[in-house]
């Protein structure tokens, strides 16, 4: 974890924009939706009270600075590089090498960008805390999409062990994730077909359910229920990256690297 | 001139060659390119599923909209955004005083030596966007046509001067890509037309950053919601940018070259 923090000094001018750009971004989400929500006269689109909207994209960027994960291209840069070697020579798997990476980085963002943005939020836009419950509820959500995240984006950089570049398949990935999680829209826009289809990938625990969670929009039996999934998809997906990291490394092996 | 012509065309081949070195993955990375720019018109279709939409545009031209931005900045990308990761990548290692030593003036070499094959996916994706809202607006040729191509030619000069400052910004101070994902930050203001935002947004981002030149002009000029005086509300402040864009520019070499000995 040190030496993610210390990989986080690398991207400080990476937080420093965000600590601009993050309230201008929310401000820019404020006028559209006060635009259409003053425009359509309704006071509900979509499940969504325009406050609730606010809430909605507030706390979607706070999930989405606090699940950040670059792991794909550390992996890609280190088997390009040649680093990967002494990654393996670590005493830990290089998936937890990895993970304390990440948890470098991102308790710096919660310093530098979470607290100074979820601040901006109530300050500015009166974003509320719907109860204890729903707060305690919604951390331990946020910290297991992270852990989703994490997975998928190890998998995707774990492709690199059989593609020479994989940069093109991780822009696919960061754009997938981003939208199916409900990053850009809430998933309630879509058509219920849609929605259904979206309960079955795990892309929605990343954003979606834990900022509804935060939005208190669940009763208490589902709030567990859906903590519950995120936990399988996340075993799930665990076994699996240990499944092609064996593939992978007897490949890596095999080259007489 | 001939010099920067066969500079261009020289950095387009050599650009096309290791594009194909690696074919499958320029594949996917331009899938990737025409995937994300095509969410935002996804978007709108869902908010104009879901309300009456933005005012004062109709879902058509909503599209046109934002056509126009993905083909602006598709051809920013394709020409103009590799300037400051040139000037990054050299300064870091070391190399740009060989750029400077070069019979070219430093600045057109690197505008020369910016081309990136992927980003006429964007520029695709944009003219299929905008393709489509003419169909369906029955645009013809017209006079407001002719205002619309000079408004993307402006808001080109307004992307030139953006890379240029940041280059300027870059091998000076922060050599570092944060710079970039401020600017697309700054540029998701022109996502959306600049009628829905408060009079400051609206204040900044026409006259002292006039993001409105990359979206929001050239589209309402189209639409027959601009008239000409305010063409002079668009070239007054893209020429200031422009300007100091190239001062600032001249400055950073100055301090570079003579802290560089």
């Amino acid at each position: 974890m040190r030496v993610g923090f210390k990989e986080a000094i690398a991207y400080r001018f990476h937080f420093y924009a965000n600590l601009i750009t993050s309230p201008l971004q929310l401000l820019i989400y404020y006028f559209l939706w006060k635009a259409i929500f003053s425009y359509s006269g309704q006071d509900i689109i979509s499940g969504f009270t325009f406050s609730a909207m606010i809430g909605y994209y507030a706390i979607n960027m706070i999930v989405g600075f606090f699940t950040w994960s670059d792991v794909d291209s550390w992996i890609e840069g280190a088997i390009r590089e040649g680093h990967l070697m002494n990654n393996l020579l670590k005493p830990f798997k290089i998936i937890y090498l990895y993970f304390f990476h990440v948890l470098g980085v991102n308790s710096l963002s919660i310093i530098l960008e979470i607290i100074p943005l979820f601040l901006f939020a109530v300050i500015a836009f009166d974003v509320k805390i719907s109860s204890l419950f729903y707060l305690i509820s919604f951390v331990i959500s946020m910290i297991l999409a992270l852990l989703l995240n994490f997975l998928i984006s190890y998998l995707v950089g774990m492709t690199a062990f059989w593609f020479n570049r994989i940069n093109g398949i991780r822009r696919v990935k960061r754009t997938v994730v981003v939208f199916l999680s409900g990053g850009m829209i809430p998933l309630t826009f879509f058509p219920e077909i849609f929605q259904k289809v979206f309960s079955y990938l795990p892309f929605q625990y990343i954003r979606f359910i834990p900022i509804n969670v935060y939005l208190g929009k669940y009763e208490y039996a589902k709030v567990f229920a859906l903590i519950g999934i995120q936990i399988l998809w996340i075993l799930g997906l665990y076994l699996f990256a240990e499944l092609i990291w064996n593939k992978a490394f007897k490949k890596f092996a095999g080259a007489g690297a | 001139m001939n010099k920067y012509l066969k500079l261009w065309l020289k950095t387009f081949s050599m650009e096309l060659s290791s594009d194909l070195a690696y074919k499958t993955n320029f594949i996917i990375r331009s899938f990737a390119l025409i995937m994300a720019d095509f969410i935002g018109p996804v978007i709108i279709i869902l908010i104009y599923g879901a309300s009456s939409g933005i005012p004062g545009w109709k879902f058509e031209e909503f599209i046109l909209f934002q056509g126009t931005f993905i083909l602006v900045t598709g051809l920013s990308h394709a020409f103009l955004y590799l300037i400051p990761i040139i000037v990054i990548e050299n300064v870091r290692d070391g190399s740009f005083d060989k750029i400077l030593t070069k019979p070219f003036n430093p600045l057109l070499y690197l505008t020369f030596s910016s081309i990136d094959i992927e980003g006429f996916a964007e520029v695709f994706t944009g003219l299929v966007l905008i393709i489509w809202a003419f169909l369906k607006l029955n645009i013809a040729a017209s006079f407001n046509l002719m205002i619309y191509i000079i408004i993307i030619f402006l808001a080109l000069v307004f992307m030139y001067s953006l890379m240029i400052i940041i280059s300027s910004l870059a091998f000076l101070f922060i050599k570092s890509y944060a710079l970039f994902e401020l600017l697309f930050k700054i540029l998701d203001v022109g996502r959306y037309p600049m009628s829905i935002y408060g009079f400051e947004m609206k204040f900044i981002f026409t006259f002292l950053i006039p993001v409105a030149v990359v979206s929001f002009y050239p589209a309402s000029a189209l639409l027959g919601a601009l008239d000409i005086i305010k063409l002079f509300e668009i070239i007054i402040p893209i020429g200031i940018f422009m300007i100091l864009s190239i001062v600032i520019w001249n400055v950073s070499i100055k301090k570079y070259t003579s802290a560089g000995g």
